[in-house]
């Protein structure tokens, strides 16, 4: 249910003439601004491009009649201040797009440098799920035909049985092995009560993987 | 759920390298990255909050499991929301009568704790008034209550006198060295501890809210101590 509109929001949205538009703009602005700087600066770590980074989202947000607070207004869900922070990051990104930059975010999940980090979680994956693999056999640059074919196979039974988990599982999985998550993060955005559930459910998704992959003939005893 | 997004927008936003997401595949589901189909704004809010449900919920995460993008974006908004909450944005944390709390456990706890007197453990989170409280108070367990609890007992709720309509609320239950022992979000001014959480016969607890305002403004209860009995 979207909660009721902040009172800055309706008079900006319901504003009959240019003067008392340009008013409640000035009070929506003055009420989120600091919210929207922090937004911001999670991306942009330089002042200037970060000030820069603010007009062009108040130009967005201000464009079209306030077009997409309009949105928020007819089919937000949830807290404003959620989607408004949904919403700054989008347009400060799009503004780094378009100034050429990349964004200058730290610790989110996908960023740069992250693949070699992935590729480690994996094989915890492989292993945690698999049990079986061999992770010297992994490092082999030089790994033997039967070898390739085993781990092919590993591979493909794993993937498969990933992805006849529920999605929320398939949720969990990628921000953990995928993209290396801590638990403590995973808890917060999948609303987890704590790590340790966080723990728990993952060991109960291995369980079930490992439980699979032992139906289909992979077993620890390769 | 709601796809990509129009109203946002946000044509940089949609037009993600594909590469950069077709190399993290191994646990993707029967759905591929689709550049044009992204989480829309009340979407993904929804989701961050926790507000999805059933099947809609369903598919967002199937969305999150193959997109790299909008599953960073969602742990980079929840990391924000939870910025906000759990630091002073608006104003300072006032240093001076943090540099007297200190001042004042050193001059007074010390000796008290030297003494024997002060057997009640501190948390080692102490927490500095850098929030306001005026507007959010704890109402059960009060401070210093002692909980019943045997193994008939009903779940513990937590509750609280809120702060202004449309608040959002963290709470924290620690244990006696400061530990989060749990924590949870609501939009209500209760929350019941769930069952799996081990609050020991004896136990000393603490627990408070932080709550987000609409405005931005973040309030806290401060820690309360509660006995198990």
């Amino acid at each position: 249910m979207p909660e009721a509109l902040p009172k800055e929001v309706t008079l900006l949205l319901h504003a009959d003439d240019e003067t008392t538009r340009d008013a409640a703009w000035e009070r929506f602005v003055a009420q989120h601004t600091r919210l929207i700087l922090y937004v911001i600066r999670k991306l942009v770590r330089d002042r200037d491009r970060g000030m820069d980074a603010y007009a062009w989202v108040l130009e967005r947000l201000r464009e079209d009649g306030a077009r997409r607070l309009r949105g928020y207004s007819a089919n937000g869900a949830g807290k404003f201040t959620t989607w408004l922070v949904v919403v700054a990051r989008r347009l400060t990104v799009d503004f780094l797009r378009h100034s050429g930059g990349r964004t200058q975010a730290t610790g989110t999940a996908t960023g740069d440098g992250v693949g070699r980090e992935s590729q480690v979680f994996r094989r915890r994956l492989l292993a945690l799920a698999g049990d079986t693999v061999d992770l010297d056999a992994l490092r082999d640059e030089h790994p033997a035909a039967d070898d390739l074919l085993d781990r092919s196979e590993r591979l493909e039974a794993l993937t498969q049985a990933v992805q006849e988990l529920p999605s929320m599982d398939r949720l969990l999985l990628t921000l953990r092995f995928d993209d290396g998550l801590q638990a403590e993060q995973i808890a917060r955005t999948m609303h987890f009560p704590t790590r340790f559930h966080v723990y728990r459910r993952l060991d109960r998704v291995l369980t079930q993987l490992r439980t699979q992959l032992n139906g289909r003939g992979i077993d620890g005893d390769e | 759920m709601g796809m990509s997004e129009p109203d946002a927008g946000m044509p940089g936003f949609l037009s993600e390298e594909p590469g950069e997401r077709k190399d993290l595949s191994l646990l993707r589901g029967s759905m591929t990255p689709d550049d044009a189909n992204h989480l829309d704004s009340t979407t993904t809010s929804a989701f961050v909050e926790g507000h999805l449900t059933g099947a809609a919920r369903d598919r967002a995460a199937a969305h999150l499991a193959v997109c790299a993008s909008c599953r960073d974006e969602i742990v980079a908004v929840r990391e924000v929301l939870t910025g906000i909450s759990t630091r002073p944005m608006w104003r300072r944390p006032p240093v001076l009568l943090a540099a007297a709390a200190v001042v004042a456990l050193v001059a007074i706890g010390l000796p008290l704790l030297q003494d024997g007197r002060l057997r009640a453990p501190v948390p080692v989170a102490v927490r500095t008034p850098e929030r306001e409280t005026r507007d959010l108070s704890a109402a059960s367990p009060a401070p210093d209550a002692i909980v019943e609890r045997g193994p008939t007992a009903q779940p513990l709720v937590l509750a609280w006198h809120g702060a202004e309509a449309g608040s959002r609320y963290r709470v924290n239950l620690l244990d006696a060295n400061g530990e989060t022992l749990w924590s949870s979000e609501t939009g209500d001014t209760s929350i019941t501890v769930p069952g799996d959480i081990e609050l020991l016969p004896g136990g000393s607890y603490f627990w408070f809210v932080d709550a987000l305002g609409t405005d931005g403004r973040s309030l806290t209860t401060g820690a309360l101590r509660f006995s198990i009995r």
